[in-house]
């Protein structure tokens, strides 16, 4: 099972992974900053969430495997 | 061979875009440069990145994130104007200041103007009709940029014209490769510049509006705000870097898309292409080629070799976008292209904030014009016109003929 993390230090709030994955990624209203919708996101969408992940300009994004940690 | 030499020479071929960026194409220079020369020094002192892994390496984090000051004199208008810009600030000071506006670039904030944009491309389109043809970048591309611009910082919609001319003049003068004519034209409209910034900043304070200057303004007070010298330096950058690049986007996108009939066609019996179309635009044919240059905070390993602490680079963007190592095809022109890694926004910590604004601007611009005119064409016997600085690469006028 994939869990996917966000480091809000590190977000610049470039919206890239809410294009790219709205399922699992969203963007506070006000502050512009991710927030994941969902932690363990199903297996189809691991794709998705890959690309997002490797296309967040501050690698703000991690996807842990659960048992990796 | 004496491949020293015939890097030499790429250097100082490719130091001709920087001095003469109207008549210098580069793109035959791309596959040259990341084959041969991926990290490659030119005679103006700064290096050029052109695979698109090492873009990435390289302008991950903060690790690039400063650019050097203006090429003018400590305390002339350009450096006063540009000293404060989120990209010359201190990384720390750069997180705070990127913090405290990246909150109206939102995708939520873009929609929000979205109405007001779509009736402003729809009054274009209707024009257009009567007349049979419209110029897509002084009807279209303009307006749509000015509403949005206009929206964002609570001007009239007609200023964007002159800030545009004003943006043009000073990114003009701003890379280190411009001779000492285009310097003293970027001094003057820097000055300009910073009068608008000023006078905006005394009218927001009095009469607040729902627009970023007032929140900024209202902010201030807050922990975290800016100061008066950043809240300049913040409002000359958006507008600086605002004004042109959406309206060359627009162009550029226009302009590939009706020389590749096929791609056109296609959007338009599928207008909802419009979002990935336009990433294929972006990508394809990128308003801005090359990055203003940044400093190395630290030695970083490029596949070309390691760039030293307090070196100056820039990234060749289109070069990258059109590197075989990380697109498939590079050279097809596709509007559904998935996936497409482009990084006409650059990336790092300068990401392009007006991002989201961009991409729905452009995508108001295809959609609109696609549903209305399936036989638009370009009407060259109107004569285009290019309008090239070192760091924004768009027409000025692009007629098109509606069918």
């Amino acid at each position: 099972m994939m869990i996917v993390k966000a480091n809000k230090d590190a977000c610049i709030g470039s919206g890239q992974c809410v294009l790219l994955c709205p399922a699992v990624f969203a963007q506070d209203e006000d502050t512009g900053i991710v927030e994941i919708k969902q932690v363990n996101p199903p297996a189809e969408l691991r794709e998705a969430v890959t690309y997002a992940v490797s296309q967040c300009p501050t690698q703000a994004l991690t996807i842990l495997d659960a048992g990796s940690e | 061979m004496s491949a020293t030499s015939d890097v030499a020479d790429l250097g100082h071929q490719a130091a001709k875009f920087y001095e003469d960026p109207g008549n210098f194409d580069p793109t035959p220079l791309y596959p040259i440069l990341r084959d041969e020369a991926p990290l490659l020094r030119t005679p103006l002192g700064f290096f050029i990145v052109s695979r698109h892994a090492d873009v990435m390496e390289l302008y991950s984090g903060s690790r690039t994130v400063r650019t050097p000051p203006a090429a003018s004199e400590p305390d002339s208008p350009m450096d006063r104007l540009t000293r404060n810009f989120l990209t010359r600030v201190s990384p720390e000071t750069h997180r705070r200041m990127r913090m405290a506006v990246q909150r109206a670039f939102t995708m939520k904030a873009a929609k929000d103007v979205g109405p007001d944009l779509q009736r402003a491309a729809d009054d274009v389109v209707a024009a257009a009709r009567e007349r049979g043809g419209m110029d897509i970048v002084t009807d279209l591309a303009e307006l749509i940029s000015g509403h949005a611009l206009g929206g964002l910082m609570g001007i009239p919609v007609a200023d964007r014209r002159l800030l545009g001319s004003l943006a043009s003049d000073i990114l003009s003068g701003y890379h280190a490769g411009a001779t000492q004519e285009i310097r003293d034209k970027a001094e003057q409209a820097a000055a300009t510049m910073m009068q608008y910034v000023e006078d905006l900043i005394r009218e927001k304070r009095v009469n607040p509006g729902p627009d970023l200057v007032s929140r900024l303004i209202d902010g201030q007070k807050e922990e975290g705000g800016l100061s008066d010298t950043e809240l300049h330096g913040a409002c000359g950058h958006i507008l600086n870097a605002g004004s042109d690049t959406t309206v060359a986007m627009i162009g550029n996108a226009f302009h590939t898309l009706l020389t590749h009939r096929d791609q056109y066609d296609r959007l338009c019996a599928n207008p909802e292409l419009a979002g990935s179309a336009i990433e294929e635009c972006l990508r394809y044919d990128p308003p801005v080629r090359s990055t203003p240059n940044r400093i190395v905070q630290e030695d970083i390993s490029l596949s070309g070799g390691t760039i030293r602490k307090g070196q100056e680079v820039t990234a060749w963007l289109g070069a990258a976008n059109f590197d075989p190592r990380r697109f498939d095809s590079p050279e097809r022109f596709d509007i559904s292209r998935t996936p497409n890694p482009h990084i006409s926004f650059s990336t790092g910590a300068n990401f392009c904030l007006g991002s989201n604004f961009a991409r729905f601007e452009g995508q108001v611009a295809l959609q609109t014009v696609a549903r209305a005119f399936p036989n638009l064409e370009l009407a060259p016997e109107r004569g285009q016109l290019r309008r090239d600085n070192a760091l924004v690469h768009g027409f000025a006028s692009l007629p098109v003929a509606c069918g």
